[in-house]
C-alpha cells in the first residue's frame, strides 16, 4: 500500500493536535460520553459560514484546516472522507420539523446539509478543491475504506496528494437509540473502568481525524501506512484468528513489532478478542490503549491512527500505554474493532 | 493495469420494471412510471408524482426471500443484486468477489416513522426497528443475503453515489484485488427526501420534461440498478462472455455551492472530460450521453452547456432516462449504467420523454424518439450531485 502521512488534524475529546496540551494529561472523567472538545473555529473559518455549520461539518472543516496547516502542502488535490451516520444533527432537525409541522413550512437549510457528503463537498467548497471526492459511509469500515480508496486514486494519480478523513457526530437521540442497543454502556463510566472493567457497552464518542497523504516522502520518520486489512466477524475467536494470519502475510515477526494499538472499549462483547490478542498473540510487545480518550464511534481508528503519529514526535502518552512503553517507535499496529467490524494497520516509520 | 473492468451482467428494479427486460421494453415503448404515489404516505401524495415501484414492501421482500422488516431500500437492492448475481453465484467459487453498493437515506423510511414515537414515547419504543438506519446497514443486510463478503463496501455521495461505487469497484478488479464485483446502489422513496427537494421548490407538479425550455424540476423515484463486474480469468471461469467494458471513469467536485451546480458547469465538465480521457477518447467518438438530466433549471443548464463546451457541434445523441424512473438519488449512476450497458449490447438509444421546446441556453436538443440498429461503441453516463459532487463513467463495447 505504502501510504506516506504528510500532516494531521485532530480534532476530539482530548482537545485538537494544535494545541499544546493535546494528549498530555491522563484523562479525567466520570461519563456515559466523550464530546469533542471544540477549538476555537474563528482562525479557521469565517464567523458568518460557522453559524450555519453544524457540529459535523465544523469538526471536519477545522479538522482538515489543521492538517493542511502542518503539512507542507498548499492544497489538497483530491477529498475521501469516511462517516457511518453523516450529519445527524442535520438529519434530525429537517425530520423532527417535518413529523412536527405535519410535512409543511419547512425550510432547506438543514435538509441541505444533512447529506452525507457534506463534509467532504463543504471542505471541497471552502478551499476550491475541484478535486476527486468521494464519502465511505460503511459502518465501521468507513474510515479504512476512505484510505483504501486513497490508495486507489494514487495509483492512479502519480506524485498528487489526498486529504482523507474520519469524521462522526454524537447527538443526544444517537446516543440514546446506541445506549438501547447496548453499543453505549447505560451508566458512566471512569478511564480505568472502560479500559479495565468489561460490561454492556462502551463509552460514546465523536471526533474528527483528518490526514494529508502521499505515495512518496522526503521526510525522515514520516509514517508510512504499508497495509489496511478489514473484516467482518460475528466470532471473537475467529476475528483473533484473522488477525494472525493478517501478521503472517506482513512477512515480518511478531516480535519485531514495537507496539501494538488496541481499541479496546470496555465492551463485554469484545473484552475476550482484545484479551486473546494480548496474552496469546502479541504476548511480548508493547500494548496501548485510546478509546478511554476518544470514545467509542465507527471511525475512532482515525483518532488511533492521529495519536501515532503525533507520539512519533512526542512519545507515546503515559496514560495509553497498558503494558510497557515501546523501545522504539518504527512498527506499529492498529487493531480495532467498532460491534463486528475489525480493521487492523500496519505502519511503520521510515 | 491487470485486467479491464467488464460488465457481464445487470440488474435492475424501477417503476418501469422490476427487471432488465421490463425496463428495456418500458423504455423502447416509451412507458413512463410516472404517477401519483399508492405505498409512499405523505401530505404531498395528490400534488408531486413519483417514479414509484408498485409493489408493497411484503411482495418485494417474497422475490428474493430477504426480511420484509428491512427498509425498503434493501428489499429493492436485494432484487436488482439477484437477477445480476444469482445466475453466476454457483460458478464463482474461489474467485474474490466484492458488493459496492451506494445510496443516500440509509433506512429513512423506516426511521422517520420511527421518530414520532420516539420523540412521543422514548421507553416504550422498540430499538430495534431503527437498527437499520446507516447507510452500511442496508448494503450489510444484503451482501448478508446473498453471502458476498470479500470485499463490502457502500458510498453516500448523494445523486452521484452509485456511479462512484461502480468506479471503486472497476478500479479493484482493474489493481486484481477482487476478480467479481457487483457494483451501483440503491434508494427508496421517503418522505424525508420529497419534504426536502420541496423545500429546494425543485419537484415537478407534472410529469418532469428534462431538457426542457419549460421544465418545471424533478419527479422523485426509486429503484436500484447494479452491474455485474469480471476480470478476465472470471469470466473464463464463469464461462460467460462480457456486454461492454468501463473504459474510463472520473469523480470531480464543482465547488461551487453545496446543492446548486455553477452556471457553466465546471465540475460536470471536468468529470465528463477527464472520463473520456481516461477512456482514451476524442469527444467525437461518443455515440451517446445517458444525460443527468434531472429537468430542474440549473441542472439541464449546467450540464447542457458543459456539454456545448466539451463537444462544441458535434454533439453525441443525448437522452435523460429520468422521465420514465425520476430521479432516484442515489441509485441513479447504477439505473443509468444498466441503461448504458443495454444502449450498447442492442444499439439502442433511449428516447428523452415528453420534449417539445429547444432550450435557450444550449445549441442542442435531446433524442425524443426511440433509435434502434445503430452500432454504439462509446457511451457517457453523468451523475451530479448535492456536495458538488460530479461523476462521469464511460461504458465501451469490446474491442471497439
Amino acid at each position: 500500500m505504502n501510504l506516506y502521512i504528510h500532516g494531521s488534524g485532530i480534532l476530539s475529546a482530548a482537545g485538537s493536535n494544535d494545541q499544546e496540551v493535546f494528549l498530555k494529561d491522563a484523562p479525567d472523567y466520570l461519563q456515559d460520553r466523550l464530546l469533542c472538545k471544540e477549538p476555537d473555529y474563528t482562525s479557521h473559518i469565517p464567523p458568518m459560514q460557522l453559524r450555519r455549520m453544524s457540529k459535523a461539518v465544523r469538526m471536519g472543516i477545522g479538522a482538515s484546516k489543521i492538517c493542511m496547516q502542518n503539512s507542507s502542502s498548499e492544497k489538497a488535490d483530491a477529498i475521501s472522507v469516511g462517516t457511518a451516520f453523516g450529519c445527524l444533527q442535520d438529519t434530525e432537525f429537517f425530520l423532527a420539523k417535518m413529523t412536527d409541522q405535519d410535512e409543511q413550512m419547512l425550510t432547506p437549510t438543514s435538509f441541505i446539509q444533512s447529506t452525507h457528503n457534506t463534509v467532504a463537498g463543504q471542505i471541497a467548497l471552502v478551499t476550491g478543491c475541484h478535486g476527486h471526492n468521494l464519502t465511505y459511509t460503511h459502518r465501521g469500515h468507513s474510515f479504512e475504506h476512505a484510505m483504501l480508496n486513497a490508495q486507489l486514486y494514487l495509483n492512479d494519480h502519480k506524485g498528487e496528494n489526498i486529504l482523507v478523513g474520519g469524521i462522526e457526530e454524537l447527538t443526544t437521540s444517537s446516543f440514546t437509540v446506541m445506549q438501547q442497543l447496548f453499543v453505549y454502556r447505560d451508566a458512566p463510566s471512569s478511564p480505568h473502568s472502560i479500559l479495565h472493567e468489561t460490561k454492556k457497552g462502551s463509552i460514546a464518542g465523536e471526533g474528527a481525524s483528518f490526514f494529508l497523504v502521499k505515495k512518496e516522502t522526503e521526510h525522515q520518520g514520516a509514517l508510512c501506512i504499508k497495509d489496511i486489512y478489514t473484516f467482518v466477524e460475528k466470532d471473537e475467536h475467529k476475528a483473533s484468528e484473522k488477525i494472525e494470519e493478517f501478521i503472517k502475510r506482513q512477512s515480518i515477526n511478531i516480535a519485531a513489532i514495537d507496539l501494538v494499538v488496541l481499541g479496546m472499549n470496555g465492551d463485554e462483547n469484545n473484552a475476550a478478542f482484545y484479551k486473546e490478542l494480548r496474552q496469546n498473540i502479541f504476548n511480548n510487545n508493547s500494548h496501548a490503549a485510546f478509546k478511554h480518550i476518544c470514545g467509542e464511534y465507527p471511525v475512532a481508528s482515525s483518532f488511533a491512527l492521529g495519536m501515532i503519529v503525533h507520539a512519533i514526535k512526542n512519545g507515546m502518552p503515559a496514560s495509553t500505554i497498558l503494558n510497557h512503553a515501546p523501545k522504539q517507535m518504527k512498527r506499529i499496529m492498529i487493531v480495532n474493532n467498532f460491534g463486528n467490524y475489525y480493521s487492523c494497520w500496519y505502519l511503520e516509520v521510515e | 493495469m491487470q485486467s479491464p473492468a467488464y460488465i457481464v451482467n445487470t440488474g435492475i428494479i424501477t417503476a418501469i420494471g422490476n427487471n432488465t427486460d421490463a425496463c428495456l421494453q418500458s423504455l423502447v415503448n416509451g412507458k413512463s412510471g410516472i404517477s401519483k404515489a399508492t405505498f409512499l404516505k405523505t401530505h404531498w401524495q395528490d400534488e408531486f408524482p413519483v417514479g414509484e415501484i408498485k409493489l408493497s414492501n411484503e411482495e418485494l421482500a417474497a422475490i428474493t426471500g430477504i426480511k420484509n422488516y428491512l427498509p425498503r431500500t434493501a428489499l429493492i437492492s436485494a432484487i436488482a443484486v439477484k437477477e445480476a448475481w444469482e445466475p453466476f453465484q454457483q460458478k464463482s467459487k474461489g474467485l474474490r468477489t466484492g458488493f459496492f453498493s451506494a445510496n443516500s437515506v440509509g433506512g429513512m423510511d423506516i426511521t422517520e416513522d420511527f421518530y414520532k414515537e420516539f420523540k412521543s414515547s422514548p421507553d416504550n419504543v422498540n430499538y430495534q426497528k431503527i437498527a437499520h438506519h446507516e447507510c452500511g446497514a442496508i448494503t450489510e443486510a444484503v451482501a448478508d443475503h446473498f453471502k458476498v463478503s470479500d470485499f463490502v463496501t457502500t458510498i453516500s455521495t448523494a445523486c452521484s453515489s452509485s456511479a462512484n461505487s461502480i468506479m471503486m469497484a472497476a478500479q479493484m478488479i482493474e489493481n486484481g484485488m477482487l476478480d467479481i464485483a457487483i457494483a451501483g446502489g440503491a434508494d427508496c422513496l421517503s418522505k424525508f427526501t420529497l419534504n426536502g427537494f420541496n423545500t429546494l421548490m425543485i419537484l415537478d407538479k407534472k410529469p418532469c420534461q428534462p431538457f426542457d425550455n419549460n421544465r418545471r424540476g424533478l419527479n422523485l423515484g426509486e429503484g436500484a440498478g447494479y452491474v455485474l463486474l469480471m476480470s478476465e480469468k472470471a469470466m473464463q471461469q464463469c464461462e460467460t462472455k462480457a456486454i461492454c467494458k468501463i473504459s474510463g471513469y472520473a469523480n470531480a467536485n464543482d465547488a461551487f455551492h453545496q446543492t446548486a451546480s455553477s452556471p457553466e458547469g465546471i465540475g460536470n465538465k471536468m468529470a465528463m472530460q477527464q472520463a473520456m480521457q481516461q477512456a482514451g477518447l476524442q469527444p467525437d467518438e461518443i455515440d451517446y450521453i445517458n444525460l443527468h438530466g434531472t429537468g430542474t433549471a440549473n441542472n439541464d443548464s449546467s450540464e447542457g452547456k458543459a456539454i456545448s463546451t466539451l463537444f462544441g457541434e458535434k454533439i453525441p445523441e443525448a437522452s435523460s432516462t429520468k422521465a420514465f424512473t425520476g430521479h432516484t438519488l442515489g441509485a441513479s449512476g447504477g439505473i443509468e449504467a444498466v441503461f448504458s450497458a443495454i444502449a450498447i449490447r442492442d444499439g439502442i438509444v433511449f428516447p428523452n420523454l415528453r420534449w417539445e421546446t429547444q432550450m435557450e441556453d444550449i445549441h442542442w436538443k435531446p433524442v425524443t424518439t426511440v433509435i434502434t440498429g445503430r452500432d454504439i461503441k462509446h457511451v457517457l453516463s453523468n451523475s451530479f450531485g448535492f456536495g458538488g459532487n460530479c461523476s462521469s463513467l464511460v461504458f465501451s463495447k469490446i474491442d471497439a
